[in-house]
């Protein structure tokens, strides 16, 4: 078990992996955040404002002294799956206004999408992973995208009805 | 009367009379309750509040205004079906006075997008005594679900800290799902006992004590509690809730402000254990007129606890229309 600060240029590797991806430009994300590792079951990465984050090191280092990490700090940055780090919804809508793949879907596309289904639309698109936002560039997830003839076919990959199927 | 010393003292007004036997059987509820109620109360108004436990309660929900302006929030949910109607003693309280038979309130895009929570009036109201600001290091003592600690980081800004302390795995999980729905950025999420604040050797500048309670409150929200808990029971909580104010006091700043809630109204679980906080350490409590609150109870049978418990808040379905709810703001003063 893992759990500790990670140092800029670990933090801009996985970013240029997530810019790539989705089309962005992050660098103010690692500016004004700290950025934590924890790697357990999945190995996440949290964010928290550094303006404020020497408390944040100070309860780490206070609770690694008693064999306690925390369970979650600030927000999620991102997410192993397999190999690739993906972006959490946590991120979701920041990404909205920094990244070029974004998908605009209308409120009955968006229900179908937040519900988990995979949509047929009547849109081609060059690139592999997007983020759908509604018809008011609001963050509702990320899909990846598979061309069907002159269609696309979105798959959900991690989207706000996650937390209607997570019972909280 | 006799000054309040321990809870011991409490424990003599169990005698139950003819008129609780009566009203326990009429209203369903256990003699040991109506009985504390008449000397809460007296008879008349005991009756009100008895009746009000019948009546449900109007659902309620925080605007999250780090997400939303709470004006487009109300246009929103207006296209949907549902009427809300702001609560004028709230800054960010809504009554749901009309909804739609689908989606459910927790169903909707914009819960999802985490633009309001669900949350009873009164609950919502100790995150805002805490005046929480960004140079403050909070702890939040017992956090899940998440309803207030989602409010102080939203009253915050996401700026400053919060330490928050919850030991149940599956409570914790929700916890963190409603500060990732929130968009909450500024809490660290212990799970562990709660006594292990003592042994990090931190000291906070103020401190959310919404202590574990048997929910006496929330009878009109829960009508199963009219029946499920002992006196017993009410004795266990008290113990606890007096560990957790030692655990807060050891760990709070000289000047910090502790808030203590419970969402149960008996004063075994509230008055008792604030004169046992400000017996035992160097507390004075803080006075609020904000909100539309009865005062704290002094005068219970023949037992008599500090005058300046008055200034504690109470809450009742009968007289605010909220669940029934216990609050107390008290400052830790400097040697």
């Amino acid at each position: 078990m893992i759990f500790r600060k990670m140092t800029t240029a670990e933090v801009r590797d996985i970013i240029k992996q997530i810019e790539k991806s989705y089309l962005c430009n992050l660098g103010d994300m690692v500016d004004n955040n700290d950025f934590y590792l924890s790697d357990m079951k999945t190995a996440v990465i949290y964010f928290y404002s550094k303006k404020f984050s020497e408390n944040v090191d100070l309860i780490i280092e206070k609770s690694r002294s008693i064999n306690l990490h925390p369970l979650f700090i600030g927000g999620i940055f991102a997410y192993k799956r397999g190999r690739i780090w993906e972006p959490d919804l946590d991120v979701g809508q920041l990404l909205v206004n920094k990244c070029g793949n974004v998908i605009r879907l209308n409120e009955q596309l968006i229900y179908k999408f937040l519900y988990g289904k995979e949509l047929l639309i009547k849109e081609t698109f060059n690139f592999a992973k997007g983020i759908v936002v509604d018809y008011n560039m609001k963050f509702m997830g990320y899909a990846s995208l598979r061309k069907v003839k002159n269609m696309t076919k979105l798959i959900p990959e991690n989207d706000l009805g996650y937390y209607l199927r997570s019972g909280h | 009367m006799k000054r309040y010393q321990d809870i011991k003292d409490l424990i003599g007004v169990l005698r139950s009379s003819e008129l609780s036997k009566q009203l326990a059987i009429k209203f369903d509820f256990r003699d040991y309750m109506i009985e504390r109620y008449l000397r809460m109360f007296g008879k008349d108004e005991t009756l009100e509040f008895l009746n009000s436990c019948s009546i449900p309660l109007s659902k309620s929900i925080r605007c999250n205004d780090l997400k939303v302006e709470c004006g487009r929030l109300v246009e929103a949910m207006r296209k949907k079906g549902f009427v809300l109607t702001k609560v004028k003693w709230i800054p960010h309280g809504y009554i749901i006075e009309k909804k739609p038979a689908r989606p459910s309130l927790g169903a909707t895009i914009e819960y999802l997008m985490g633009y309001y929570y669900i949350q009873g009036l009164a609950s919502m109201i100790p995150a805002y005594l805490l005046e929480p600001a960004e140079t403050d290091f909070i702890l939040d003592m017992a956090a899940a679900p998440g309803g207030k600690t989602t409010q102080i980081g939203q009253l915050m800004k996401n700026r400053g800290n919060i330490l928050a302390i919850e030991k149940s795995k599956s409570r914790a999980r929700a916890l963190r799902e409603n500060l990732r729905r929130m968009g909450i950025e500024n809490v660290v999420v212990l799970r562990s006992d709660v006594e292990v604040v003592t042994k990090l050797g931190i000291q906070f500048s103020k401190i959310l004590l919404d202590a574990p309670c048997t929910a006496e409150g929330l009878i009109p929200i829960k009508p199963e509690r009219r029946k499920s808990r002992s006196f017993d029971d009410i004795l266990y909580l008290n113990k606890v809730q007096t560990r957790l104010i030692d655990i807060a006091s050891s760990v709070l700043k000289e000047g910090g402000r502790l808030v203590y809630s419970t969402c149960s109204i008996g004063v075994e679980e509230n008055e008792a254990v604030i004169e046992y906080a400000i017996s035992k350490y160097n507390y004075k409590i803080l006075n609020f007129t904000t909100f539309p609150s009865s005062k704290g109870i002094v005068e219970y049978g023949d037992v008599k606890f500090s005058d300046e418990i008055e200034k504690c808040m109470r809450f009742y379905p009968h007289k605010q229309g909220t669940e029934g709810f216990f609050i107390c703001v008290l400052e830790k003063e400097e040697k």
